[in-house]
């Protein structure tokens, strides 16, 4: 047993030497194991062709082919892929993002008649799988003329549950005597929303932006029944494409599947400490 | 303040969550009822669906074992992982920053990249991971073309896929268990394991529930990744009850029978949910 330190920190930080190794240690293979798979898609990507199927596979290309990635992207057309995800993603973000700020404000500070069944409503769509609603959400789209179209693709996706929760939760933080200063200052309500509430939120802007730019990203079913024109593919469609053609180069999924992740790990680096943040908030809430 | 005020601010929303979320599953409710193949008019059946799927539909009842048997694969080991990571992680630690990131990565990236990664580790013939099994002696599988094996590269990349988000949600629950707990603990002369079995574990309670919900919930509605690896086969060994769903409405212009099927897999959910709600309560 290790001595008792008056440290205000998880026991463990009384380990030994020992018992630090062993945590290294397993950390490294944890990480081993879930980084593999991209260092292998990476590598898989730039081999020259032929050496991508030899036996035993290589693991460092002889050489390095990025060559491969461009041709790869030129399959199919991905510069329209992109443009029509870059499109869907950025309109349902901005519309996603700003309707869930109002409803979290409004849930987070106001009583009003059937706001509780309001929210069990808003709480239910998040058990209600994509599948069950999309034969008759496909029926009104098609008698909307909104397939094939990026109002069919962006509109339905624009209400997201999870952020109208996280919106509540971190609003209801900031205290009301600051909205009541407001009020007695002679703002609407509309007025305090937005000079008092959304400047003491910035960090929960960022959270639903980029999580909503995530998941927008990678949609696939809901873009897969709503387009058959090639016109209005989007990415992940496009790399679905991609796989079911005549022949499958491994090495050309592999590139184009790189090149489709590239926006949103990028995204992910700069911002690594919002993507854990935003979510461990919403596990604490329960 | 008008009255009105509040529904204002929450009108986009609950406009949008009406229209294409309550609306729909009530039509999936009465579409359940009709013979509907999109090219013609929905016709009345009754319960005709419904006693279809549950007597002379097999594969109604292999997707419904396939559900049961990714949900039972895939929940408990992705707990036991990310509770595991997390107390690892809920040290004093270099480079802690990078380790949680690094085991966050693959929640970010889409589930197409996903199946299509993991379908080639296990490629029969030129995947890695029969390379590294003959090369340590074992037979090679045949992952995707064996009905019995099929399931397995479904499930490694979906535990791949969801680590990471429960991960980063114990860390935070086990950073908000106050160091007194464990000081007591030790004062009592506990050991290690008698300090995660009598406090860390039991004060995770609520969280437990939590994560166990959202990962049953996402198994269900797990449909992406079977998509583009099998696309529910060989031989329907990996369809589950969503890969049905669809199946039947848009390969098969089921659309009736495929609304009966997602109204079971909407009374599953929500007795399931409830299940685990009143059992989290209890005590």
């Amino acid at each position: 047993m290790k001595k008792t330190k008056a440290l205000p920190s998880p026991l463990y930080a009384r380990d030994g030497v020992a018992k630090k190794i062993f945590t290294y240690l397993f950390l490294i293979i944890g990480v081993v194991f879930t980084l593999f798979p991209i260092y292998w898609m990476v590598i898989t990507a730039v081999k020259p062709p032929g050496e991508v199927l030899s036996i035993p596979p290589t693991f460092w290309p002889s050489e390095f082919r990025f060559s491969n990635i461009v041709d790869a992207m030129q399959l199919l057309p991905f510069g329209r892929f992109f443009f029509n995800s870059a499109v869907t993603t950025v309109a349902a973000v901005i519309i996603t993002v700003i309707i869930n700020l109002l409803a979290g404000f409004a849930f987070a500070k106001y009583e009003f008649r059937g706001k509780k069944l309001c929210f069990l409503i808003v709480l239910s769509t998040l058990m209600i799988p994509m599948q069950i609603t999309m034969v008759p959400n496909f029926r009104i789209m098609a008698a909307l003329g909104w397939i094939n179209t990026f109002v069919g693709l962006i509109v339905p996706k624009c209400a997201e549950a999870f952020g109208l929760f996280l919106s509540r939760q971190f609003i209801s933080e900031i205290p009301t005597e600051l909205m009541e200063a407001g009020r007695i200052d002679g703002a609407g309500e509309f007025r305090i929303f937005l000079r008092i509430i959304l400047p003491n939120v910035k960090s929960l802007i960022s959270v639903l932006i980029i999580y909503t730019f995530m998941w927008r990203w990678n949609d696939f079913l809901w873009n897969l029944i709503m387009t058959n024109d090639r016109n209005y593919f989007t990415v992940q469609i496009g790399l679905n494409l991609l796989r079911g053609l005549y022949y499958i180069n491994w090495s050309d999924l592999m590139g184009a599947s790189l090149v489709s992740i590239l926006p949103i790990v990028v995204v992910f680096f700069i911002f690594q400490k919002h993507f854990v943040q935003g979510i461990a908030t919403t596990g604490i809430k329960g | 303040m008008p009255r009105y005020v509040p529904y204002l601010f929450i009108a986009p929303n609950m406009v949008l969550f009406l229209l294409f979320m309550i609306i729909p599953i009530v039509f999936t409710l009465g579409m359940g009822f009709m013979e509907w193949n999109i090219l013609t008019a929905p016709k009345w059946v009754g319960l005709d669906n419904y006693i279809k799927l549950f007597t002379a539909d097999k594969v109604f009842w292999k997707s419904f074992w396939n559900t049961l048997y990714l949900t039972v694969a895939t929940v408990p080991i992705t707990l036991v992982l990310a509770l595991a990571l997390a107390m690892l992680l809920n040290k004093r630690l270099l480079f802690r920053g990078f380790f949680r990131s690094a085991f966050y990565l693959p929640v970010v990236i889409s589930t197409v990249v996903i199946g299509m990664l993991w379908t080639w580790i296990f490629n029969d013939d030129y995947g890695i991971l029969n390379y590294l099994l003959t090369s340590v002696g074992l037979n090679r599988v045949n992952w995707f073309t064996d009905s019995r094996f099929a399931m397995i590269p479904v499930i490694v990349a979906s535990i791949w896929n969801r680590v990471g988000y429960s991960m980063v949600i114990y860390l935070a629950a086990l950073q908000g268990i106050s160091p007194e707990y464990y000081e007591a603990a030790m004062i009592d002369g506990a050991s290690h394991w008698q300090q995660f079995k009598r406090v860390t574990f039991p004060l995770l309670r609520s969280t437990h529930v939590f994560l166990l919900i959202m990962a049953i919930i996402n198994s269900f509605k797990s449909f992406d990744i079977i998509y583009v690896m099998t696309n529910g086969g060989p031989r329907n060994s990996t369809t589950t009850i969503v890969q049905y769903i669809y199946k039947q409405a848009f390969e098969n212009g089921k659309m009736g029978e495929a609304s009966a099927l997602g109204v079971i897999l909407f009374v599953i959910m929500v007795v399931l949910t409830i299940i685990q709600l009143r059992a989290g309560d209890k005590e």
